[in-house]
């Protein structure tokens, strides 16, 4: 044989592994694509139920904002089908058998978002996604249910006397509610932790209902333990949120698992002071060291303040 | 068998030494050209979902930094404006919907038309409305070009990148 055949003899052996391994790449890159852009997907997803979560909110009895635990959930896919070019509404609740579980965090308790067989006035068994009832931060104590506020405050419901007792740590204290706060703040901070980690773990369970649904759905998938990228046990939750897990989403090399969590950074409302510092308009954030002259106006944003001609202060900052 | 091993040398020595070391490389530029969009316009939805509005300058910056690519796109902006009605069912109720606002009212309408002082031409979003960005490619990629002229199967619009959100505020 000439060596012209050799050579030919060999591309032909190479040809096969060259083309498998090309193929392979091609599907390693496309997935690496799909998971970036994936990830940018429900990060913004998440992002404007949170924002969605505290949009136009009323504020209740106790002076917190009620959160639109709806139109978050509306809102989160929303934007997920938007990203991925759906339009169609049954697209959306296909959409949702990817979606094994929301949980929306409120200052006293959650609420989860996920599967449940239910049986319809039709007399159907039906299999949706449902908002399921609120779970509080509670913690029993003798004859008191104290429930836990994520902003630091606490309302014990008194067995003994009937009565509700709402307030902060140190006014609770000095009324000597009940042996609970006997604890330090600190302990009892960590012992919030705790609860609110153990009764978002316990409703992650629910994921088991939602692999049944899913493959009723012909969304088939090899479960995993959600992928924690935010550790619940080290991070503290200490603000409403939301967290979402997404399971199972095809893509060109294998399936896309998502669990993500955004806790709002809700601070109480600004107020900005403005002075007449002698024929001089100033506008002051609250306690700074620099104040002088008479007050005039209080604005809610310094935009607003500079709005009506007052300047900032620069010692405020 | 000699000449006919002859031409079959040639024909895979053609195919290994040009075809695919060339597709390989534009197959490589078209991925870099896609990441290049897709991160431009990601940025562009951002801006437009922190700000709340667009400005002409934004989107003719935005048009011009992908079109260095080298290739002709699509763009199509969707502004779905939120509005709310009541709930003839159960009053007291109200029920939310969205109206759709494209490229002739937003580019034609608003960012490009003369008739309006350009100080006056940002195009405005409100706070809970969505924006979707399309952008598709309409000239062929190298790489497009090269398996068109090649393949039997035509490849189009590989460049297609989809991103939307809701506008989180109203900084105007």
């Amino acid at each position: 044989m000439k060596i012209t055949n050799f050579g030919i003899i060999f591309i032909l052996i190479i040809i096969p592994f060259m083309l498998f391994s090309h193929f392979e790449i091609r599907k390693e890159t496309v997935s690496n694509f799909q998971n970036r852009s994936y990830d940018n997907i429900v990060e913004k997803a998440l992002s404007d139920a949170s924002e969605a979560l505290i949009m136009d909110v009323d504020v209740n009895r106790d002076n917190r904002i009620e959160i639109n635990k709806d139109y978050a959930i509306e809102t989160f896919f929303k934007t997920l089908s938007l990203s991925f070019g759906y339009k169609d509404i049954i697209d959306i609740e296909y959409l949702k058998s990817y979606v094994p579980i929301i949980i929306i965090i409120d200052y006293d308790g959650i609420y989860t978002y996920s599967v449940e067989k239910y049986n319809a006035l039709s007399g159907e068994i039906l299999i949706k996604h449902v908002l399921h009832e609120k779970k509080y931060f509670t913690y029993t104590e003798g004859n008191n249910i104290i429930t836990l506020y994520l902003d630091g405050s606490y309302k014990v419901l008194s067995l003994t006397k009937n009565r509700t007792f709402y307030g902060t740590y140190d006014e609770l204290k000095a009324i000597a509610i009940s042996i609970f706060f006997d604890n330090t703040e600190a302990e009892i901070e960590e012992l919030r932790n705790k609860i609110v980690v153990d009764l978002i773990s316990n409703e992650l369970l629910k994921i088991n209902d939602h692999n049944t649904f899913a493959e009723i759905n012909g969304v088939k998938y090899d479960f995993f333990i959600p992928d924690t990228k935010y550790d619940l046990d080290t991070n503290t939750i200490d603000n409403i949120g939301i967290i979402a897990s997404i399971q199972g989403f095809p893509k060109a090399n294998g399936k896309y698992n998502n669990f993500s969590v955004a806790i709002n950074a809700i601070k109480e409302r600004q107020r900005i002071l403005g002075y007449n510092d002698a024929g001089k308009l100033v506008y002051h954030e609250e306690g700074c060291p620099g104040i002088t002259g008479i007050l005039i106006e209080v604005f809610d944003s310094k935009k607003e303040a500079a709005q009506n001609g007052y300047y900032p202060d620069y010692e405020c900052n | 068998m000699n000449a006919l091993g002859k031409i079959f040398a040639i024909i895979l020595v053609t195919v290994m030494l040009f075809v695919v070391p060339i597709s390989n490389s534009l197959q490589k530029q078209d991925d870099i050209i896609y990441n290049f969009v897709y991160e431009t316009t990601n940025e562009f939805v951002d801006m437009i979902r922190a700000n709340g509005y667009i400005t002409p300058g934004q989107y003719a910056a935005f048009e011009e930094k992908i079109q260095l690519t080298g290739n002709l796109y699509i763009i199509e902006i969707e502004h779905q404006k939120i509005f709310y009605i009541p709930d003839s069912t159960s009053p007291g109720n109200i029920i939310a919907a969205y109206e759709g606002f494209y490229n002739y009212e937003i580019l034609e309408q608003t960012l490009f038309n003369t008739l309006i002082p350009v100080a006056n031409r940002n195009y405005e979003f409100n706070k809970g409305d969505y924006i979707t960005i399309t952008v598709v490619n309409t000239s062929q990629t190298a790489y497009e070009q090269f398996k068109n002229s090649i393949g039997r199967n035509p490849l189009n619009n590989t460049i297609y990148v989809i991103i939307g959100g809701m506008i989180g505020n109203e900084n105007y």
